[in-house]
């Protein structure tokens, strides 16, 4: 019961969260001159060579009908108002869509090169980490911390740069800037065919993550499990006559994995943001470029609804994260349950 | 009629030419303060003479006469691609020349530069906008990028009019209408259209269609069509004569410029025979809404009269056209076009666009960022990439733009004391010789493609008149006494120099895009130039230029110069209405001050487009060049050329074809007449179908 009270309250409070992120993120909008019906006009002008005094009353007519002529406490009471009694996010100005649809369409690939980013990058560096710490001040060791500092410090959005560089300027590869080729688009089912070429389109994507996540990682399994095998527990397996694999993967390693799971809800965070990064860089359909492209374009509505499912997402995440510390580890269990009651 | 067209080895050699010389010189141009050793001294040494321009793309050809590119005409037997031959014989569609106008457009094949073509293959675009539907006659957009023309055909066209010889620059070039007739006091215009054009479902284009997009579109107040109701000349009426003729009877005589507003995107009905039915006037269930969102963009596919219609729609992937069976124009043999038989719009970025034309995963991208240009070049030399870039004429260019209003954004006496020198024509003389357009232009771009702007028409403009063009060059000690003769001096020995009266420091503020990385360097340039003769600029970089040039809130902004033909956002650049240009509106109480040459100029675009006589418009054109740079009405940087980026595998891709003229690129280039070899072609996605 304690830990159902416990999920109960954390969701509960995330409510004056998303509320305190809708209006952060209206406001936001808002703060920067002009509106969609703006950039309607300037990119309108340019495509038909007409003024904007010729375009003015389709501009007039254009603010009317997107309700962008309302004061603003109205459009934002109306949004929430869709959002309560009837799960509709409003309209993308720019999509013609409903902004339900745009981001139905991006969030399910961008959440799941994220979850396929975290447990491989997080498999990846907890295995080297092990390796790294089994073989301290060796060879291994040392390779294995280059690769981890480079993971840190460049930019993923450089690796991007280069990756496309290559790709677009020397290779002159097929695979950019899209999630399948134009043949697999249409092809309504997945098959293997249609998943080697997304993976075909989307390995930068999960290169870089999983390079750049699996480096703190890596490095936190390596100093953790160092820790733990000084501890007076692991003398005492030892001396008890167990194997050295057994002293490892019995005792040293499970407890060396407590702070790691405990990161991965921030990881996660972290994944959602570096897939943004690089495939705005890369020109993939994926979030990262509708948050980008909705703010160049002052698609309010959809920059909103973003902003609060990527909240969403990174608090059910970090809620994934504690069950998970909890499930695992017995001492946690039970002082959150001694906590709650 | 093609004299030689390999531009490329010529660029090539200018750019290393100017490299070495540059290198030889050991000469930053990240250091301004060096920019005299670098270059430039010939602008110095001629003031007010513009150099020479050296030709980019070293193109030579002959431009055309109108009937030398197309003409209507019955030909002997005519053809289509076998897909489509086997349909006919299978009944699914009636025989081409049933399909076809009794005298369908004809594009000669003088005028192809690879000849008559293949069927066959895909055409790939990338673009960055979304279609929002494909009813456009009430105002709604298909994605840009070519995907709106790809489907619309317009009463008249005006893309390919860049290769028509300037004797025959007298109008439009026929599309849907084949002829027009004015009345003799030029208070009825006649237009005539080509009978026996049908929509891509077979049913016919006649003046029904015609009258449902004036009467129940454009003159209703109640649709966003893309043609205003005055769009025509206010009190405009339309009569129809028959199924095939009608006509427009204006309230005053009119020029011949009134007929290019018939060309796109005001000038193209859509089918009538779909959308009447869904407008309120004749459906009472209707409302506007609903009539505007009628043909949402996932109804696939639509009747249209374009070369390729939509078929297949994937929000925010792709949008697939297949060839329309009943497009009216040929070629000279009698080939049914489009030869093309698909035609892709992958929805990205814009950006992207030029990713993608690179990397061979599109076909097609107009490149307008400098800074890309070297890079063009070598892969354009490169023998295994996929792309080539196609230098046209200079039509990208740049200016600073000055406030003149002496009331709309003056916060305090420092802003109303700029404003009186902004009106002085010496201070804008001063500040243009004190730009050293040389070295902006390498900042930009480096190698030989940026040449001095003055202003006024672009060199790449057909109405371009270096005759009537005042250059006021660089020549910094020129500034520094005319700045000193204003009154300006640095009386308090900062460096800057003091307005006369406030006596404060000469800082003005210059408003730049910062999403264009070309404006951000030239801003970064200007900065420091004028900030060599004491005017420190304080650069005030938006994300969006648009609402801070509106509100007039400024006292300049630096950004691209759109001005090239007189006909297309006059109104931007030229005082002939009350709200523009941005840089002298008439203020709340309804107060402008005009200088005399600015009314002149406003009296010259009416007389471009109410005379006859191609003489007349050009002295008209003259006119405006000549106050303009004069009075240095804006103060221009420099001028370059647009790349058009297109697959090395596209045949009869002009290699002169601007990517900005009478119209983007998209219709400058014809693209029903382009073509790919059969060992070429790429794999269609919808082999074997047409639209239903």
């Amino acid at each position: 019961m304690g830990l159902i009270y416990f999920l109960l309250q954390r969701i509960i409070a995330t409510i004056p969260l998303l509320i305190g992120i809708s209006i952060v993120s209206f406001g936001l909008i808002l703060a920067i001159p002009g509106d969609y019906v703006d950039l309607w006009l300037s990119q309108t002008m340019a495509q038909t060579g007409q003024s904007r005094t010729e375009l003015q009353p389709q501009a007039d007519a254009l603010r009317a009908e997107l309700g962008l002529d309302k004061p603003v406490w109205i459009q934002y009471y109306l949004w929430i108002k869709g959002i309560v009694t009837s799960w509709d996010f409003g309209y993308s100005f720019f999509h013609s869509q409903p902004v339900t649809e745009v981001i139905g369409n991006r969030l399910p690939r961008s959440i799941g090169i994220a979850i396929i980013t975290l447990i491989v990058g997080q498999f990846v560096g907890a295995v080297l980490g092990i390796y790294a710490a089994m073989n301290q001040y060796k060879l291994g060791d040392t390779l294995a911390t280059i690769i981890a500092f480079l993971g840190i410090v460049i930019p993923k959005f450089v690796m991007a740069l280069v990756i496309l560089y290559f790709l677009a300027f020397v290779w002159h590869s097929p695979y950019i800037g899209a999630l399948n080729s134009p043949n697999y688009v249409i092809q309504d089912y997945w098959n293997f065919g249609k998943l080697w070429d997304f993976f075909k389109h989307v390995w930068p994507i999960l290169f870089i993550s999983i390079w750049a996540g699996q480096a703190y990682t890596l490095r936190m399994m390596r100093g953790n499990l160092l820790d733990v095998m000084n501890s007076q527990y692991v003398e005492t397996a030892r001396a008890k006559g167990l194997s050295h694999r057994q002293v490892i993967f019995l005792h040293a390693i499970p407890n060396a994995l407590h702070p790691v799971i405990m990161n991965m809800g921030t990881r996660f965070d972290y994944m959602i943001k570096g897939e943004l990064e690089i495939a705005i860089v890369l020109g993939i359909p994926t979030i990262g470029p509708l948050i980008l492209g909705s703010i160049a374009t002052r698609d309010m509505l959809v920059i909103a609804a973003i902003f609060m499912i990527i909240a969403v997402i990174i608090v059910i995440g970090n809620l994934v994260a504690d069950l998970l510390l909890a499930i695992l580890d017995p001492r946690v269990r039970q002082a959150t349950l001694k906590a709650k009651s | 009629m093609k004299k030689h067209v390999d531009g490329v080895t010529v660029i090539i050699y200018n750019y290393m030419e100017i490299m070495v010389k540059s290198l030889s010189k050991n000469v930053s141009l990240a250091v301004l303060s060096a920019s005299l050793l670098a270059g430039g001294t010939a602008a110095a040494n001629s003031a007010d003479i513009l150099p020479e321009e050296k030709s980019l793309s070293n193109l030579e050809y002959e431009p055309l006469g109108k009937d030398e590119l197309q003409t209507y005409k019955a030909l002997n037997s005519y053809s289509e691609p076998g897909f489509i031959a086997e349909m006919v014989a299978a009944g699914l569609l009636p025989p081409v020349e049933e399909r076809l106008p009794s005298e369908p457009l004809v594009f000669l094949e003088g005028a192809m530069v690879d000849g008559i073509g293949e069927y066959g293959g895909v055409f790939r675009h990338v673009i960055g906008g979304r279609p929002e539907g494909w009813n456009w006659m009430a105002g709604q957009h298909q994605g840009w990028g070519g995907i709106n023309m790809a489907a619309q055909e317009c009463l008249v066209r005006v893309g390919p009019l860049w290769q028509i010889k300037s004797e025959d620059q007298t109008g439009p070039l026929p599309n849907l209408a084949k002829s027009w007739e004015w009345n003799d006091n030029r208070t009825e215009l006649t237009l005539n259209l080509v009978e026996g054009i049908k929509w891509s479902d077979g049913d016919p284009f006649d003046t029904e269609d015609v009258q449902f997009w004036w009467e129940d579109n454009v003159q209703d107040p109640d649709v966003s069509a893309w043609m205003s109701m005055d769009g025509m000349g206010e009190g405009t009426t339309m009569e129809v004569l028959d199924s095939y003729n009608f006509k427009f009877v204006f309230s005053k005589p009119q020029g011949p410029a009134r007929v290019e507003s018939l060309a796109y995107i005001q000038g193209c009905p859509g089918p009538s025979h779909v959308l009447k039915d869904k407008h309120p006037r004749y459906n009472s269930d209707a409302t506007y809404e609903s009539y505007r969102q009628s043909q949402p963009a996932d109804m696939v596919p639509t009747p249209v009269l374009g070369a390729w219609v939509p078929v297949e729609l994937r929000p925010d992937e792709l949008v697939i056209m297949r060839r329309n069976p009943y497009y009216f124009k040929v070629d000279e043999a009698g080939n049914q076009l489009p030869y093309m038989n698909e035609m892709h719009f992958k929805l990205s970025t814009w950006s992207d666009r030029t990713t993608q034309a690179v990397a061979g995963t599109g076909d097609f991208s107009n490149m307008e960022n400098p800074g890309n240009y070297v890079e063009a070049l070598k892969q354009s030399q490169d023998p295994n990439s996929p792309v080539k870039a196609n230098f046209g004429v200079r039509v990208l260019s740049w200016e600073v733009q000055l406030n003149f209003s002496e009331s709309v954004g003056i916060e305090d006496d420092i802003d109303r004391e700029l404003r009186s020198l902004f009106r002085n024509k010496d201070f804008r003389v001063a500040l243009s010789h004190a730009l050293d357009r040389e070295t902006i232009g390498q900042s930009i771009a480096r190698g030989p493609f940026s040449h001095p702007f003055p202003g006024g028409f672009s060199i790449g403009s057909p109405y371009y008149d270096a005759g009537s063009t005042v250059y006021y060059g660089y020549d910094p000690d020129k500034t520094s006494s005319m700045l000193d003769a204003l009154g300006l001096i640095d009386t308090d020995g900062n460096g800057i120099r003091n307005l006369p009266e406030t006596g404060a420091d000469a800082e003005i503020d210059l408003v730049y895009d910062t999403t264009e990385p070309t404006d951000k360097k030239q801003v970064d340039a200007i900065v420091a130039m004028w900030g060599e003769v004491g005017i420190n600029i304080l650069p005030r970089a938006v994300d969006e230029i648009e609402p801070v040039a509106d509100s007039g809130n400024f006292n300049m902004i630096e950004r691209r110069h759109h001005w090239i033909i007189p006909t297309r956002q006059t109104c931007d650049y030229v005082p002939i209405s009350a709200n523009c240009p941005d840089w002298h509106p008439v203020d709340g109480d309804g107060n402008r001050d005009l200088f005399d040459w600015e009314q002149e100029m406003a009296n010259a675009v009416n007389a471009f487009q109410e005379t006859w006589e191609p003489a007349q418009a050009q002295a008209a054109v003259n006119a405006i060049q000549k106050n303009w740079t004069e009075n240095v009405y804006t103060i221009g940087t420099v001028q370059a050329p647009a790349a058009l980026l297109i697959n090395k595998r596209i045949k009869n891709a002009h290699p002169g074809t601007p990517v900005f003229m009478f119209n983007w690129a998209e219709d400058n280039v014809i693209r029903e007449r382009l073509w790919v070899a059969g060992e070429d072609q790429l794999e269609e996605l919808l082999p074997g179908t047409i639209p239903n």
